[in-house]
């Protein structure tokens, strides 16, 4: 009886207490937030006057308000900074958060943590980047060191370089938003073959996305390479970069039909490089049941055979699927909708 | 005739039951409790807007259409429309799904997005009642509308899974609106996983009390209507703690129809939506899982806590039984339609946990409730049970049931914060703190109702009645006013 008396007893305490604590953080966050609202605008006024020269001495920063001025440092880097603006900034935040940051990165809270080291890429915050890079040789969560990566992929790529080496279980996505960090690609490109595979596939990626012309030929090699993961994604970047001749290295493919992502590819490699006398083998997937292959055929056709062939695929194809597919491929090319 | 000891024996294997039960649950709810408010604490004072504004601007979001199916919603459908077509994603599609309405649903979209009719050859992945038309909107050619036989929500959603274009399909209810970045978030467990997470939801709220301008909150307030009220705080503690503790072990077993996003092969490959359920996002989620543990495919059901997706939620106690019933039913239908997993440990912790929790304490929670509310006094009644140790007991059970819900008001607070005036937070405190009172007893008897049509095969789907979205909250504000 005693201890079921305890339990209600300390139910209660629970419930008023949670009450009190509800009301007393709720009056707190309001008074402070008046404050901190009225100091954030001052210091707009400030920070944009620094930035821009019209100001010399550096804004001040209130403790406690860091991350108003986070916020507002975020805010003119994106949106309206000029690249002499940025500099003043990233030496601004050299300057004041240098200490902050340095505490940050070492919060108990990943929250914390997490922000900072986006702050820090950010602002090129250049010397933190040792400590973030001895950071990763500790026990982190994958989201945690994915972010870190990203980070000294901003301000120390040498050292990004050293950990994708290592680092296998990160996933395609953050290598490729870390490798999409690095402007220019060379330096990734020379350690290709040391870099685990997703590194290797973000790189690939990359290549397709940015229509890096320069470096087909990486993408010609590896289109033979033995991981089928990391062949897609070379004939993916070669239906971007790659040359007419490249068609050779798409014609494994087209007979076998689990090869589907190949064969997609191949027909976006159609699509863009448009060989001549490409429609016969275009035809043949335009009734595909995969929804892929089939948007990337009616793709191909129409860049290499035009509305003409589209034409003649909906009057004539056998596959009925695949007329019907023209037909409705047809009015939209055609800019009007078919009413019925 | 029952001998007084034969009597005295049931009652205590009675009390007995109630007791381990009531033991069991508090130790249930309190992991779950703990293992979220660790989850939500580690993410509390994450920037939010620098942790998905690299998906926003990257090239690997995958397209998503948006399928709403709609049976009668000439009141809500605009504001809906208008609120998707506005989302922030790169590229999306919506889908209205008319699903036979009787109303004007069809003449309001034709009149605010000059529908035109518009031929289209949809290879049949799962099949549904005839499409009588095809529209597609002349003002915004992202909004297609399709216009069927009635056949049930189930039956609407497999039509728009069947002429969508995207390989991600996001359900959702006609009355619902979602936050401008909901399904940017949603979306982002997906590609960050590199597509191993197969489905995600996210927080459902309620709309009544709130401002609306344009298809979007602008302002947030505690409904008037003590119901709503209470349904408010059950839903910060469905979604706050009980689906963020699930998901952190992948047992999460409801995705709502109100708000969930699929990879649409894998639902076509498990055979879609089922119809004549009327509780098909589960069933439909327990599927997933079934098929994904029979096929050994190794993928993941996420909930994302932040994504806000805003509905209406039923006003008058007439429409509220009616919903309960019908959802306590679809929760029935799904466990015995998949009752081989329930408890089976081939289904991982799918099988041994979540299941097992859902037909104990969810489905036969309302039947153990109700023998504890008679128990203890025929306890008392027939002497078995000292006095004080019985209202000790049902004191425990009571309170241990407000402080639940209370603290799923503390972790809105912690998290969100989205209520900006202290008297409504501590309103909503303080009405969760009765829940275990009086909304609790209610519900348990609307719950036992769906339990009684399931057995007996009976149960319909119910009204809701709908207002205008912008009409909620219009007579709320009057309310508040007079």
């Amino acid at each position: 009886m005693k201890w079921i008396l305890g339990f209600i007893f300390l139910l209660v305490v629970l419930q008023i207490g949670a009450l009190v604590y509800l009301v007393l953080q709720k009056n707190k966050r309001a008074k402070q937030e008046e404050n901190r609202l009225t100091w954030q605008l001052n210091f707009r006024d400030e920070l944009y006057d620094f930035a821009t020269g019209e100001q010399k001495d550096m804004p001040k920063i209130v403790s406690g308000n860091e991350d108003l001025v986070e916020l507002e440092l975020f805010a003119f880097t994106n949106l309206t900074a000029t690249f002499s603006h940025q500099e003043r900034i990233y030496q601004y935040v050299e300057a004041k958060l240098l200490p902050y940051y340095h505490k940050q990165i070492r919060h108990r809270r990943i929250d914390r943590r997490l922000n900072a080291y986006e702050a820090i890429a950010q602002f090129h915050l250049k010397p933190v980047a040792t400590e973030l890079h001895q950071k990763l040789h500790k026990s982190l969560s994958p989201e945690e060191e994915d972010v870190i990566i990203r980070t000294l992929v901003s301000i120390a790529p040498e050292l990004a370089i050293e950990e994708a080496k290592l680092k296998s279980h990160i996933s395609f996505f953050g290598a490729v938003l870390a490798v999409g960090r690095s402007k220019d690609l060379t330096l990734w490109i020379q350690a290709f073959e040391d870099l685990t595979e997703p590194f290797q596939m973000a790189i690939l990626q990359l290549i397709y996305d940015r229509d890096e012309t320069r470096y087909a030929d990486l993408a010609r090699t590896k289109t033979l390479d033995a991981n089928p993961e990391i062949r897609k994604r070379a004939l993916r970047a070669l239906t971007r970069v790659g040359l007419e001749e490249d068609w050779q290295l798409y014609t494994p493919y087209l007979e076998d039909e689990t090869s589907w992502v190949e064969q997609m590819l191949a027909l976006r490699f159609l699509e863009n490089v448009t060989p001549k006398d490409s429609v016969d083998y275009i035809l043949p997937f335009v009734g595909s049941r995969s929804w892929w292959v089939r948007t990337a055929a009616f793709d191909a056709l129409l860049a290499c055979g035009g509305l003409e062939q589209l034409a003649l695929v909906a009057k004539d194809h056998p596959d009925r699927y695949a007329k019907q597919k023209a037909t409705e491929r047809l009015a939209k090319e055609m800019k009007q909708h078919v009413v019925i | 005739m029952l001998s007084s000891e034969t009597i005295q024996n049931i009652i205590n294997v009675l009390s007995w039951t109630v007791l381990i039960y009531m033991i069991l649950v508090i130790i249930f709810y309190s992991t779950l409790y703990l293992i979220s408010a660790q989850m939500v604490r580690k993410q509390r004072f994450r920037r939010k807007e620098s942790s998905y504004l690299p998906l926003m601007r990257s090239l690997y979001t995958r397209p998503v259409s948006v399928l709403v199916p709609a049976y009668n919603e000439e009141y809500t459908i605009v504001t809906s429309v208008q609120a998707l077509l506005a989302l922030d994603y790169p590229e999306h599609e919506v889908i209205v799904i008319n699903d036979g309405s009787s109303d004007g649903t069809m003449d309001e979209l034709f009149k605010t997005y000059e529908l035109e009719k518009e031929l289209r050859f949809p290879r049949i992945l799962i099949g549904s009642q005839p499409v009588k038309h095809v529209y597609r909107s002349r003002i915004d050619a992202r909004l297609i509308v399709i216009d069927k036989e009635n056949g049930g929500k189930a039956d609407a959603l497999n039509a728009g899974i069947d002429y969508s274009s995207y390989p991600y399909f996001c359900s959702l209810d006609a009355d619902s609106i979602l936050e401008r970045d909901a399904l940017l978030k949603v979306m982002k467990p997906i590609v960050e996983s590199d597509e191993d997470v197969i489905a995600t939801c996210g927080s459902i709220f309620l709309v009544n009390g709130c401002t609306i301008e344009g298809g979007e909150i602008v302002e947030i307030r505690t409904p008037k209507q003590r119901i709503v009220l209470m349904q408010m705080i059950e839903y910060f503690r469905a979604f706050l703690f009980g689906r963020l503790g699930l998901s952190r072990f992948n047992m999460l077993l409801i995705v709502s129809g109100a708000f969930g996003l699929f990879q649409k092969a894998i639902v076509v490959q498990a055979g879609g939506y089922k119809e004549g359920l009327v509780g098909e996002d589960m069933e439909l989620v327990v599927r997933l899982h079934r098929y994904m543990k029979e096929n050994k495919i190794d993928k993941r059901i996420e909930y994302v806590p932040s994504p806000v997706c805003w509905t209406q939620a039923p006003d008058t106690m007439e429409v509220l039984r009616s919903q309960r019933s019908r959802w306590h039913r679809g929760l029935a239908e799904t466990l015995w339609t998949h009752k081989r997993m329930i408890g089976n440990p081939r289904y991982g912790f799918v099988g041994s946990v979540s299941m097992l929790y859902f037909f104990l304490i969810e489905l036969l929670g309302p039947i153990v409730e109700l023998i504890g509310y008679f128990i203890i006094p025929l306890n008392l009644l027939v002497g078995t049970l000292n006095f004080e140790f019985g209202v000790v007991l049902l004191t425990v059970a009571l309170l241990y049931g407000s402080l639940l819900s209370a603290g799923a008001v503390l972790l809105e607070e912690w998290t969100m914060h989205r209520f900006k005036n202290v008297k409504e937070l501590i309103r909503l405190y303080l009405w969760s703190l009765t829940e275990s009172f009086w909304y609790r007893p209610i519900l348990v008897f609307f719950k036992l109702g769906g339990l009684i049509q399931f057995m007996t095969g009976r149960g319909q789907w119910g009204k809701m009645e709908r207002q205008r979205l912008d009409d909620v909250v219009t007579d709320e504000v009057k309310e508040k006013t007079s």
